[in-house]
Order: C-alpha cells, then sequence, then structure tokens
C-alpha cells in the first residue's frame, strides 16, 4: 500500500470539509463540557438533541468524505490511476479516525477526569466506547459505499433510525440488554466492515446490497427478540459457582401494600417468594410463566416491561429482596375462568448474583468515592417553597458498570429511616436515556419531601420530613455482581384469588 | 397549467421512491398516533419511536423538498425553462403542487384520521387541522428556501445540520424538561414566522431572478433577524404582542396589595437570604379566572436607589440575581403572591431598611371553565388507571386526558385544589420529547384518589401595569435566615 497516497488524500479529505469536522468538533466539545457538569442520570435537554444531532454530523461526514470519492458507478478514479483501493480505503478509515474517534476518545477521558476520576483507570471501558461508536462510524461508511447520492443516504439513515426505534426496549437496562447491544454491535460492525472492503476492492454493489440486506435483518431481529432470549448467552458468558439454589414460596408474607395493585381493568395477583440457598442478594429477570391448573390446561404469561401492552396475563418478578414477589396481571375473564382452581406456576427466570459489600455512609449534599461503586453524591432540591416539591437527590456515577446499590437515608438522632435503590427497575435511573456516547455510567434516586405532620399521618413515611433532610446521612451498600444462572422454580397448588390484590 | 402538471408528474415519477418511503413513515406515525394507549402513567411506556418520528419525518420532508427543488435546479446556468417557452412561474407552481400533493395533504388526511381515532370530528375541529397546517409550513416554506439556495441535497443536508446545531447551542429552552413555559412568550415562534418569511422571499426571488448571491444573501440577513429576534427581544415587548394578538376582553385590571397570609409554612431557604410574598388582588373582571406572569418588576427605595428584579420561573440556586420575582397563584382561585427571593443578603439588609415602591407589570391570561357541556360534547377525553407503578411500590392514580383545541395546562382538578394536567414534554426515551405533529393534546396528572377534570379555555391576555407604593418588606417576609 502507497502511505503517500493515502496520506494524500487524507489530506484532500480534510482541507475539503474543516468546516464540517469544525462544526462536531463544536457539538463535541459542547457535549463534553455538558456531560463534565452533569450529576444527574437524566441529560438535559440540549444534551438529548446533542446526542441525536452528533451522530448525524459524524455519519454524515464520514459518508461526505466517502463521496467525495465515490465507489459507486464509473466514478472511482484510482481503477486508472496507479493508486489502487487500498490507500483510498485507509484514508477514508484514517479520517473518521482522526477526525471522530480521537476526538471522542479524548473527549470521554476529559469527562472522566472532570468528574473525579483517572480515565487510565478505565481504559477498557474507553476502549469500548470507541468500539460503540464504531457500530455508527463503519455502517456509515458501508452505507456511503452503496448510494449514489447524499439524499439517499439521509434517506436510509432516516429509515433505519425508524426501524430501529420502533421497538419497545430502550427503557429496559438490564444485563440482558447488554448481551443485545454487544451482539448487535458485533453483527453491525462486522457486516459494515466486509461491506467497505468488498465494495472498495471489487466495487460488486448488487452483492454488497444484499449483505447489508441480510446484516439489516439480523439487527432488526436481534433487536426485535424479547430480552428473555438473551438470558441464556448471558447465562453462559458469566456464569456462576453451582449452588443449591432454589425459589420458593413463602407463607404468610404480607402484601406489600394495601395499594391497589392493578393495572387499568386488569386484576393483580401478587406471590411472595424468596431465593434460599445463596447469601447474598439475588435479583431475579422473569423469563417465563406458565400456570398449569388440574384439569392439565396451561395458560402461558407474557413477560414485558411495558404494560401498556395489554396481554391477557402479563408476569414479573418484583420489588425487593425479601420476599420477592411472583406478579401476575390478569384479565378479569381469565381469572374468573380458572376461578378457585388450584394452579401449578413453573417459572423460570435469569438470577444475578450479588455479594454483599460494606456500606459506606455519606454526609447529605457531600460527595465522596464508594469502593464498588465509583463516586456517589447527594443534594437536596428545594423547589418551589411547597415542602412537597423538595426532594433529597441521592447520585452514583462511574465509568465501571455500576453494581446493584442499596441506599439508605437515615436520620440518626430521631431514629427514621427510608430505603429504595435495591432491585426497582427504577429505582436507580438506569435507563440509557439517549446518554450512550457518555463514558460515564449514572443512575440517581430521589426521596420526596413532606411536612412533618404528613409524615406523621399513615402513608405519610414513605416521604422524609423537610426539617430533616438537611441533617440525614446517606448509607450505599453495593451489591457486587458474581454472575448469572437459569433458575427453574415451581409453585405448585395455589389458588390465584388468594392473592389477588385489594382493588 | 399543462407545463405545471407535466413538471409535476416529472417530479413525481422521478423521486416516487422518496414520495413512498415518507408516506410510509407518515403511516406508521399516523398509526402509532392514532392508537397511543389512554391513560397510561407515559413514563411506563418507551416514547422512542414516537418522538422518533416526530424529528424523521421532518427531516425526510426537508429531503423530498430538496431533491424535488434539485430537479430542476435554481443554482448554476443549467435551467431548462429559461431557453424554453415555459418561465418560472409553472415551475415554482409545480414544486408548491409537489409540496402540497405529498408533504400537505397526506399530512392533512393523516391528522384527520388522528382525530377520527381518538373519537373526536375531525369537521369540527378544522380549524385546528388548518392550524397544524400553518405549523408545517413553518418547516416546509424554510426548507424551500434552503433548498433553492444550495448546488445539490449533500449542501442542502449539511446547511441543515449546521443550521441544526446553531439552533441546538443557541436556543436552551424549546424543549423544556418538566418545566412549565410562559405561553405568552412567544419568541421561538415569532423567530420562526420572520424564518418562513424570509425563506417565502427567497423562494419567490431565486425562481424569478436566479440571483442566488443576492438570495443568499436575503437568507443569512433572515437567519441573522430570526437569531437576533429570539435572542434580544424584551419579555416586555413579547408581552405587548401576546396581548396585542389575543386581547382579553373586559375593562381594565388595578392590582392592590390583599390581606392574606401564606397557606402553608416553608421550610428553611439554604440560599436565599429572605423570602418575601406579597398578597396581590386583582381587581376588575372577575367573571374569569385569571393567571399571571410576572412580566418586568422593579424596587425603588425611599431614597430614590432602583433595583431591577429578574423574573423566575423556578429559584435557581446558581442564580448571579439579587432578587428573583415569581407571580404565584393559590390554586382553587385562591389569591395571588407577589414572590420575592432575595438570593444577596447584602441587598436583602438594605431594602428591609426601608419602605420601598414595587412597580411591575405582569401578563394575565383570561380563562373560562368551559364545564361539563364541553366535557359532554366529548372535547376532552379522559381516562383512568387505577395503577401502581408495577416495577416500584408507590401507589398511584393515573389520568390521562387527549383534547383538541385546550391543552394540558388548562384542564385542572376542583377537587385537588386546582392542580392542572401537564403535557408529555419529559422523556425517557432516548429522543427528545415534543410530539409537534400530533393533532392531539395529550395530557396527564397522577393522583392518590378518583378526580375529576375541568376545561379552562384561553379567552386572551392583558398586560397590566401596576405600583405597589409604601411597602414594608418585613411584613411579608416567609422565613429570613
Amino acid at each position: 500500500m502507497n502511505r503517500r497516497l493515502a496520506w494524500h488524500i487524507f489530506r484532500k479529505d480534510t482541507r475539503r470539509w474543516w468546516w464540517m469536522i469544525a462544526l462536531t468538533l463544536a457539538l463535541l466539545g459542547r457535549l463534553t463540557w455538558l456531560d463534565a457538569g452533569r450529576h444527574y442520570a437524566v441529560t438535559g435537554s440540549e444534551e438529548g438533541w446533542l446526542y441525536l444531532l452528533l451522530p448525524l454530523a459524524w455519519s454524515f461526514l464520514v459518508a461526505l468524505t466517502v463521496m467525495d470519492d465515490p465507489v459507486l458507478g464509473e466514478a472511482p478514479f484510482w481503477m486508472t490511476v496507479p493508486c489502487g483501493w487500498r490507500p483510498v480505503l485507509a484514508a477514508k478509515a484514517m479520517f473518521a479516525a482522526i477526525a471522530i474517534h480521537l476526538p471522542y476518545l479524548v473527549a470521554c477521558a476529559v469527562i472522566v477526569q472532570a468528574r473525579g476520576l483517572s480515565p487510565f483507570d478505565c481504559l477498557p471501558e474507553l476502549f469500548y466506547k470507541q468500539v460503540a461508536l464504531a457500530a455508527l462510524t463503519v455502517p456509515s461508511l458501508a452505507i456511503a459505499c452503496l448510494v449514489r447520492s447524499a439524499a439517499h443516504f439521509m434517506m436510509i439513515v432516516a429509515v433505519l433510525g425508524t426501524v430501529l426505534a420502533a421497538p419497545s426496549i430502550l427503557p429496559d437496562r438490564s444485563v440482558s440488554q447488554d448481551v443485545r447491544i454487544a451482539v448487535l454491535m458485533l453483527v453491525v460492525v462486522v457486516a459494515g466492515a466486509v461491506i467497505v472492503r468488498r465494495q472498495y476492492r471489487l466495487r460488486l454493489t448488487p452483492q454488497a446490497r444484499w449483505i447489508g440486506a441480510a446484516a439489516l435483518a439480523a439487527a432488526v431481529v436481534i433487536w426485535w427478540l424479547p430480552r428473555e432470549s438473551f438470558y441464556g448467552l448471558r447465562a453462559a458468558v458469566s456464569s456462576t459457582a453451582e449452588e443449591s439454589l432454589s425459589v420458593r414460596y413463602v407463607s404468610g408474607a404480607r402484601p406489600p401494600s394495601r395499594a391497589p395493585f392493578s393495572y387499568g381493568d386488569r386484576r393483580g395477583i401478587w406471590i411472595p417468594i424468596e431465593v434460599a440457598g445463596y447469601r447474598g442478594q439475588v435479583e431475579l429477570d422473569q423469563a417465563s410463566v406458565v400456570l398449569t391448573d388440574a384439569g392439565g390446561h396451561s395458560y402461558k404469561a407474557a413477560v414485558r416491561l411495558d404494560l401498556t401492552d395489554m396481554d391477557s396475563m402479563v408476569a414479573q418478578i418484583c420489588c425487593g429482596v425479601h420476599p420477592q414477589w411472583q406478579s401476575i396481571l390478569i384479565e378479569p375473564d381469565l381469572l374468573r375462568r380458572i376461578g378457585d382452581e388450584t394452579v401449578t406456576l413453573r417459572g423460570v427466570a435469569l438470577a444475578e448474583f450479588h455479594r454483599n459489600s460494606d456500606t459506606t455512609w455519606i454526609p447529605v449534599e457531600r460527595g465522596q468515592v464508594v469502593p464498588d461503586v465509583g463516586r456517589c453524591s447527594s443534594d437536596i432540591q428545594w423547589g418551589d417553597g411547597n415542602p412537597n416539591n423538595a426532594k433529597l437527590h441521592v447520585e452514583c456515577e462511574s465509568p465501571h458498570r455500576l453494581p446493584l446499590v442499596d441506599v439508605t437515608v437515615a436520620h440518626p438522632g430521631k431514629n427514621r429511616e427510608w430505603h429504595d435503590g435495591v432491585t426497582g427497575e427504577d429505582a436507580f435511573v438506569s435507563y440509557l436515556r439517549g446518554s450512550w456516547l457518555s463514558p460515564m455510567q449514572r443512575r440517581d434516586t430521589y426521596y420526596s419531601a413532606t411536612n412533618e405532620e404528613a409524615f406523621s399521618r399513615p402513608g405519610g413515611k414513605w416521604s422524609i420530613p423537610i426539617d430533616d433532610l438537611s441533617s440525614v446521612r446517606i448509607a450505599i451498600t453495593p451489591g457486587i455482581p458474581e454472575g448469572n444462572r437459569i433458575v427453574r422454580y415451581e409453585i405448585p397448588n395455589i389458588r390465584l384469588r388468594d392473592f389477588e390484590a385489594p382493588r | 397549467m399543462r407545463l405545471v402538471l407535466q413538471i409535476f408528474r416529472k417530479d413525481t415519477e422521478r423521486l416516487r421512491g422518496a414520495i413512498l418511503l415518507t408516506l410510509a413513515l407518515l403511516a406508521y406515525w399516523t398509526f402509532r398516533d392514532a392508537t397511543l394507549p389512554w391513560g397510561t402513567d407515559p413514563r411506563l411506556y418507551d416514547a422512542g419511536p414516537d418522538n422518533w418520528l416526530n424529528l424523521a419525518l421532518p427531516l425526510a420532508w426537508a429531503v423530498l423538498i430538496a431533491l424535488a427543488i434539485q430537479e430542476d435546479s435554481l443554482v448554476g446556468d443549467r435551467q431548462f425553462w429559461v431557453a424554453l417557452p415555459c418561465g418560472w412561474k409553472p415551475l415554482i407552481a409545480a414544486k408548491a403542487m409537489f409540496v402540497a400533493a405529498f408533504i400537505h395533504l397526506p399530512y392533512f388526511i393523516a391528522t384527520a384520521i388522528i382525530l377520527g381515532a381518538r373519537g373526536f370530528n375531525p369537521t369540527a375541529h378544522l380549524p385546528h387541522l388548518l392550524w397544524k397546517q400553518a405549523v408545517l409550513l413553518a418547516l416546509t416554506i424554510p426548507a424551500l428556501g434552503a433548498a433553492t439556495l444550495v448546488r445539490n441535497v449533500a449542501h442542502f443536508l449539511l446547511l441543515a445540520i449546521a443550521l441544526a446545531s446553531a439552533v441546538v447551542l443557541r436556543v436552551r429552552d424549546f424543549n423544556l424538561i418538566e418545566l412549565r413555559g410562559w405561553v405568552w412568550d412567544i419568541r421561538w415562534e415569532l423567530a420562526l414566522i420572520v424564518v418562513a418569511l424570509g425563506a417565502a422571499a427567497v423562494v419567490i426571488f431565486q425562481f424569478i431572478r436566479r440571483s442566488t448571491r443576492i438570495s443568499r444573501t436575503i437568507g443569512v440577513l433572515t437567519a441573522i433577524a430570526a437569531a437576533c429576534l429570539y435572542s434580544w427581544l424584551p419579555r416586555n415587548a413579547t408581552a405587548a404582542v401576546s396581548a396585542a394578538f389575543s386581547r382579553a376582553p373586559g375593562g381594565d385590571v388595578t392590582v392592590r396589595v390583599g390581606s392574606e397570609t401564606p397557606r402553608f409554612s416553608f421550610g428553611t431557604w439554604r440560599y436565599n437570604a429572605a423570602t418575601v410574598r406579597i398578597p396581590l388582588v386583582l381587581d376588575g373582571d372577575e367573571s374569569f379566572e385569571r393567571q399571571a406572569d410576572q412580566v418586568s418588576l422593579e424596587i425603588v427605595t425611599a431614597d430614590g436607589n432602583r433595583y431591577n428584579v429578574t423574573p423566575a420561573r423556578d429559584i435557581n440556586p446558581a442564580t448571579r440575581e439579587a432578587v428573583a420575582a415569581t407571580l404565584y397563584k393559590t390554586p382553587a382561585g385562591g389569591a395571588t403572591w407577589e414572590v420575592l427571593d432575595f438570593v444577596h443578603a447584602d441587598v436583602w439588609n438594605r431594602l428591609r431598611q426601608g419602605r420601598v415602591t414595587l412597580r411591575g407589570r405582569m401578563i394575565v391570561e383570561y380563562e373560562q371553565a368551559v364545564g361539563r357541556a364541553m366535557l359532554q360534547a366529548e372535547e376532552i377525553h379522559c381516562a383512568g388507571n387505577a395503577a401502581s407503578r408495577f416495577t416500584r411500590l408507590v401507589p398511584i392514580v393515573s389520568l390521562g386526558c387527549d383534547s383538541v383545541e385546550i391543552g394540558g395546562r388548562n384542564i385542572r382538578f376542583s377537587d385537588r385544589a386546582g392542580a392542572s394536567l401537564q403535557e408529555r414534554r419529559v422523556s425517557l426515551s432516548h429522543f427528545p420529547a415534543d410530539p409537534w405533529l400530533s393533532p392531539i393534546h395529550r395530557s396527564y396528572a397522577f393522583f392518590t384518589s378518583d378526580v375529576s377534570p375541568v376545561g379552562y379555555a384561553s379567552r386572551g391576555f392583558r398586560v397590566v401595569d401596576y405600583e405597589l407604593p409604601n411597602i414594608d418588606l418585613n411584613q411579608f417576609v416567609v422565613e429570613a435566615r
């Protein structure tokens, strides 16, 4: 390969698109500034827009440089001059690396440093972010090799975005979701790289388009597959030592509240269960639930987080460590059909094991490094003067994957405690929320405030009296992940009506 | 006319792929919007596709417009109609027909279908559907203008990305999160009107004269004018424009100090030197519900010193302002309060020494309860859910309402101290959330008991200047450190 030629083409592209590079650097600079100063899991509106605009600008920048020396049709100049395809491809790759990947690496390091952590302690995570970015730049390169014009490129981007945005899985940030994203990135990057190489080398556009279509189909299948499809893979790559783990029904446990735990016209069934055979915490992620009655009829529950798609029966394992709850939302007609018959519940779940670690106490409105977690801090939001609008905000952040974190807010003088953040999906904000470019993982939780009078009333104990807010202390207890395993359990001879939540 | 049709047919044939694609996206959006679940906690479902389509669809439309214009590019010297007996009029008519036929008409049909699917009569809401068309013009006319100024679609897209970047970096609050905006603050709308007018001028000028340099100059000047208008238009002017365009009925309003005391106690303020709440009474036409917003305020001391007070929507601990002012209305027809948050202790200590005069300007929105007649006429559709957050043990009742003319902030609950519904502007999905394409206002609220909604129709605005002389601030201190 002629390096001089590659360098020459790279310089030409840089000169030609310098202002577009400057624009992407300005956007990246602004995003870096905002991310470095953010101590909330939720991104602000400006960041939300930047997380859309910056990838769009990057992918279009890649497309512009590729279309500068088009691969399609009869335009490739390198076919008739002593150049060859390798320097051209190398120049384009170099452009993406220097104009996009390198600034992004620097930005990530700056953000990590600004958040009080060392970038050198998280080099694998920073490298992973580069791979994530490659899942944008490599497909952009590939699409640009396959289309005739920028208009076609942008139309394809709009359609691909719609196809990928369609399934309702984005808030799901479970461990299996990480597997899904990793597999998806692998497929996209490999297919993109294959297309790019073949196009530059052979220029067999119809063939390359077929490869692209096949990769897209595979990506869509991966994107749309239910999350439980990835439990097996997750358990295989992160298995834990064999222990005699069992999930069983806890008789006599009280319902979590007298509140109506139902949804719409669906009836809520709450069966207390516990996990035995492991000394730490076990988080269960439902894979399947089947109810079988005495007559041998089976009823399979849908397993989903999104309750707005009303299936006749939806199952989840929910909320808390001891006991946990096998919750089932069931259509009134179906519940009536099952009636007072006893049924056997057979469930499958992905168990995530967490070893309990030491608790770290932090004062309110201070931040400090918590071992095995990262950096945790809290702040008080006083709101508009109404005590009910004040909040205590607790946040933990780290460039590493955040473990399960238990937060206890305590007022030592008054012997009061408030708990949160154990297993609830949103106990900590665990969604990406559009911050996929951020090198930091952030989770936070809010404790609402109230006045002393409301606190004393029944049901008021959820909130912290506003006068206590500034004198509480916060305990952070991480549960260190120790692996995953698929567990199967059976609860025989139960009557669903015995567990029906009051409406 | 024959020529117009011929050019239109030619564009349609050549761009049928892109047309089909935009129609497919529109159909998908229509399906999603028409079938969005009712009365559910919007944070429980992922609004990703819907929010994405509110961005992707305009992008696809803009590209379609650029493609149609670039079919007969106006930049350069390759315009066929210059040397043919055709002229610019058929060409501009054909392009306008293209935009109308493949963007505006399908969108009109889509919005009518959505209204019908959500239980509203589209013909009864024809003005609203036409208003949505006018809103869409704020996209299509600037896209037409930009497309006539560039050499090819790649340049058009570069321009679009650059402009979008400039808007995002400059306009911080056009997609407010969990924050109620001032409805009378129409800077964004005024800037869009300027952009649309400038773009229309560019389109006409470019088709008639094909003088790209002058057209580009007009385009740049328009962008600068819009940016300046947004950045520098004073609040007083914004309020005056709102009140002029939508004047409330009734006579003059006078403001005086009332005699009420605050209804709830307040916690200790960590960052405020003091909080002062002065009860106000708004005399005048009391047949309307009135909501007041602070436009400006000046505190004048006995020795003539003047302090300009910043109107604030929420108290910001990081603020550098010495004093922040808010007009707060106690719900359920209660008093209006002039709330002054003194952030700097030295300013507070100076002002508390003697009596002061408050000179302010407020903008008052007049509202009228639409009553049960409107609810029975199905102007507002609500659905309640005896639900809990499924993954967290916090019991709540959610109530979701669909409405066409009345927004969520104008739907309140008499049995919950007048709290109003929120419209979904906050998203837990990956995308900024502003369902601007939808013809439906979707709003929601969470309660711990059943509630019944009351809709309030806006009847216009009125700017009110007031003066409160001889005020001893110490009398109205809520909490002082």
